[in-house]
């Protein structure tokens, strides 16, 4: 749950300074607050049974402006002060529904396409509201979901693995066993020019003497019912039934944890270009489309997620990117990339 | 005393990774499935377009009989007070 005694607003100004308008915002919170409910398990500061403990959002006022004009916002985690844990985020969290507010006073003619602009944030009590709905009698109300955290020993994990791509300690440590990427590479290579995908399932897991929080891939389940082209993935209702089914058959206590996609490169456009131009091509690189990112927000809205892309590439074995959407930079991607040579023998977990 | 009629249904409701958990009391029966969807969607940020302004449709899968409902389908005749539903989308990935 998550409470706020604010209302935001957001003023539009031209780059020289002169008012364009102001909105109501509308923000969607909820990645800010799952980014500090995990930054606060990874500290230490919430424990694993507290992780979907009340959360409250409080303003932090402009150095200069002062109130109601903000310099961002902060999110609190668990409303007793000697257990919470609180994260605090700039007003770039709003860039994206900025540029969405510019887009209409481009349509306006206020603004031209391309034009630089300015925006400031507000906030202002909220009145007292009703707990229903407008307009009806349904009262919804929020319900804390059971988070299994299992608290294991993060050297058990970091002890046979091999660090693979960017090792940064502000990422959250993922375990996956290489089998587990071997296969999505094969199912990469069946589906040829289509696109293919799966879900990865584990456990989300806590060492309190790091402390440090960290994830343990599993397994991966392809996805089934789903309709696929060069260029699309689609996934139906029947598509998450038979995951969950699945989850559930293994009765192993596993969670939805990511899911990762391929992208058939060598034979999208990329086929007609000489092979030293696709080395370099960003389409090879690994990317989210507009597309993967509704998926994952929509789906994957743990903070913990991770979306994988196998770039299916001319000149090389399929490529393995990970992704993970954070709330911090605009909801900027943190692309780690690295390779998998065909091998045999000894199967390590890979640590990144 | 409150009867049924007058009191509303609960039910629970969650999203595909089972997260997002909500309760929602006070339903009529003679509200339809699309009626409960509706607000909920909005009340859980689940999108309901994708990039391209096209809508993101959902189906309320209700765990105890393990079928999607219909939308049209009237609450007081296929649901009972204590049924959980899920909201599965119709979402697609790619795009270059």
């Amino acid at each position: 749950m998550l409470e706020s005694s604010h209302r935001y607003t957001m003023e539009l100004y031209t780059e020289a300074g002169s008012p364009l308008g102001q909105i109501t915002l509308e923000a969607d919170f909820g990645p800010a607050c799952e980014w500090a409910r995990l930054s606060g398990l990874r500290k230490g500061e919430l424990a694993p049974d507290e992780y979907d403990r009340c959360a409250a959002i409080f303003p932090l006022w402009h150095a200069k402006l002062s109130e109601p004009y903000l310099r961002g916002f902060r999110i609190q985690v668990g409303t007793n002060g000697s257990s919470a844990s609180s994260c605090e985020f700039a007003t770039t969290y709003f860039a994206e529904l900025a540029t969405q507010a510019a887009a209409q006073f481009v349509k306006e003619g206020k603004l031209k396409s391309g034009d630089r602009f300015l925006y400031l944030l507000a906030a202002f009590p909220r009145q007292q509201e009703n707990s229903r709905l407008a307009g009806g009698k349904l009262m919804i109300e929020d319900i804390a979901a059971a988070v299994p955290v299992r608290e294991s020993a993060l050297a058990d994990f970091l002890r046979p693995a091999m660090p693979q791509g960017e090792i940064d300690s502000n990422f959250l440590p993922v375990f996956i066993p290489r089998r587990i990427l071997d296969e999505a590479v094969e199912c990469t290579r069946r589906a040829g020019q289509a696109e293919t995908g799966g879900f990865l399932i584990g456990h989300v897991c806590f060492d309190p003497g790091e402390p440090e929080a960290f994830l343990d891939i599993t397994a991966q389940i392809p996805a089934i019912h789903t309709a696929e082209d060069l260029t699309r993935l689609s996934f139906t209702p029947d598509t998450w039934t038979a995951v969950r089914a699945a989850i559930e058959l293994r009765y192993m206590g596993e969670m939805l944890l990511g899911w990762w996609h391929s992208h058939p490169v060598k034979h999208w456009k990329c086929k007609d270009c000489p092979v030293e131009k696709q080395r370099t091509c960003s389409l090879a690189q690994g990317f989210l489309s507009e597309h993967d990112r509704l998926v994952h927000q929509t789906v994957f809205g743990r903070a913990w997620s991770l979306a994988m892309v196998l770039s299916d590439v001319a000149f090389a074995a399929p490529v393995v990117f990970t992704v993970r959407l954070e709330p911090r930079d605009d909801r900027a991607t943190r692309l780690l990339h690295f390779e998998f040579p065909a091998r045999r023998g000894r199967q390590p977990r890979h640590h990144f | 005393m409150g009867t049924t009629q007058t009191m509303g249904l609960t039910l629970e409701a969650t999203d595909v990774s089972q997260q997002k958990v909500r309760r929602i009391s006070n339903i009529q029966p003679d509200v339809t499935v699309q009626e409960v969807i509706e607000p909920l969607l909005a009340q859980m940020n689940l999108p309901q377009n994708d990039p391209e302004g096209r809508p993101v449709s959902y189906q309320a899968r209700l765990e105890r009989e393990g079928r999607h409902l219909q939308s049209w389908e009237k609450v007081g005749d296929a649901l009972q007070t204590g049924d959980r539903l899920v909201l599965q989308p119709n979402i697609e990935a790619g795009g270059c």
